[in-house]
């Protein structure tokens, strides 16, 4: 009777895994080591930059049918780094990107249009610190073979995310734009 | 007072190291203190910055106080030998002063960065993670806190400045109206101190 407990519980998993694994098709998987998010922001007057070192992408893409295609990123907050030991401590608390109650951000988009050119835009719902804001984000795609590369840099406003609170609300010390590079390498799943 | 102990000429070499590395110390946060606390908004950038030295400085100065303080209890000084009584008093009263305000002026100006609104995280010179009071950063009126604060730090360093120069101009009577040993006790270059027997 317990035996055949234990194989029912271990079927269940491995059916639900494959029910996850159906739903969430990926054909493209993330190089990691190839692939950046870069941001570049204004600190009393002065430019910095930093990057998120740890993130996960999801990516269905049909080059025959951009219309179908469907990313999920998952950006992990407390990898951020910005070269600078006070900004990084600052960073993850709750004035910022508040790690202890929104560990990630995610951007989940469906559908690339082709503006010609290699170029496309996809609008999505990026979430950050709780909030969520539809964003159209423009892009460079390419591929060749079995390897993908998209280039985008666009602007988010971090207010609009609550990103700097009391004081830092206001771009006086920390300028409100936020200037984000994605560069993305992904290589095709073959069967 | 134990008269009959043997009593050194001098304050040995770390008393007189502490005492000027936090007399220089001192000097130099009071100026940028004044300085920095005027800036303005078109030189944030300079201003952050000053704020970053004046607290990784600031924690110096009460570290060491902490320091010194405990060496001056494990290790008797030397007596002021032709002192009046109430020249005495004064003395170790404005000593006294010194040392409590060494370390209660950085003590303050830490409250003050833990209760301010703006939570910057304190970095010692850049590197070392040097924690807030909890029970300062998670008030729900950290505004009033701070300012109430920081109106403390200031009153508290420009005491100390008049203090110090007291201090100076006592140290200064002693040592060319009084011409005695009160000053080339605390000289670390001098050799010989004053003879006053």
């Amino acid at each position: 009777m317990k035996k055949l407990k234990r194989l029912f519980t271990v079927s269940a998993v491995f059916l639900l895994l494959g029910a996850t694994q159906a739903v969430m098709a990926d054909d493209w998987t993330l190089v990691p080591g190839e692939s950046s998010i870069n941001f570049t922001g204004k600190q009393t007057g002065e430019a910095f930059s930093g990057v998120f070192n740890h993130f996960k992408t999801d990516i269905s893409y049909d080059p025959d049918d951009p219309s179908s295609a469907r990313v999920k990123a998952v950006v992990n907050l407390t990898s951020v780094s910005t070269g600078d030991a006070q900004r990084d401590t600052a960073l993850p608390t709750k004035d910022w990107f508040f790690v202890s109650s929104f560990p990630q951000a995610t951007f989940d988009a469906t559908g690339f249009q082709p503006i010609g050119d290699n170029r496309f835009t996809v609008e999505g719902e990026l979430s950050l610190r709780g909030l969520i804001k539809n964003i159209v984000l423009p892009f460079d795609l390419k591929v060749k073979d079995n390897r993908a590369e998209m280039n985008a840099t666009f602007t988010v406003n971090r207010a609009d995310f609550g990103v700097g609170s009391g004081p830092w609300a206001e771009g006086k010390w920390v300028g409100l734009d936020v200037t984000i590079t994605l560069n993305i390498v992904a290589e095709r799943r073959t069967p | 007072m134990n008269t009959l102990q043997p009593q050194a000429k001098r304050y040995s070499l770390i008393a007189v190291l502490l005492h000027w590395l936090i007399a220089l110390l001192f000097a130099g946060m009071i100026g940028v203190g004044f300085y920095m606390t005027r800036l303005g908004d078109t030189e944030l950038g300079l201003k952050f910055s000053l704020y970053q030295w004046h607290k990784s400085f600031g924690i110096t100065i009460m570290l060491l106080t902490l320091c010194r303080l405990g060496w001056r209890l494990t290790h008797t000084p030397p007596r002021n030998t032709n002192f009046r009584a109430w020249d005495q008093r004064i003395a170790a009263t404005v000593h006294i002063l010194l040392y409590s305000l060494t370390f209660a002026i950085p003590l303050m100006g830490w409250a003050m960065v833990s209760a301010s609104p703006f939570n910057i995280p304190t970095l010692l010179f850049g590197e070392f993670h040097w924690p807030h009071f909890t029970f300062l950063s998670e008030l729900p009126d950290k505004a009033s806190a701070e300012s109430m604060l920081k109106l403390i730090h200031k009153t508290l360093a420009y005491g100390a400045a008049a203090l110090a120069l007291v201090h100076m101009a006592a140290a200064l009577r002693h040592h060319f109206i009084l011409r005695d040993n009160t000053l080339m006790k605390m000289i670390p270059a001098a050799t010989k101190a004053r003879s006053t027997e």
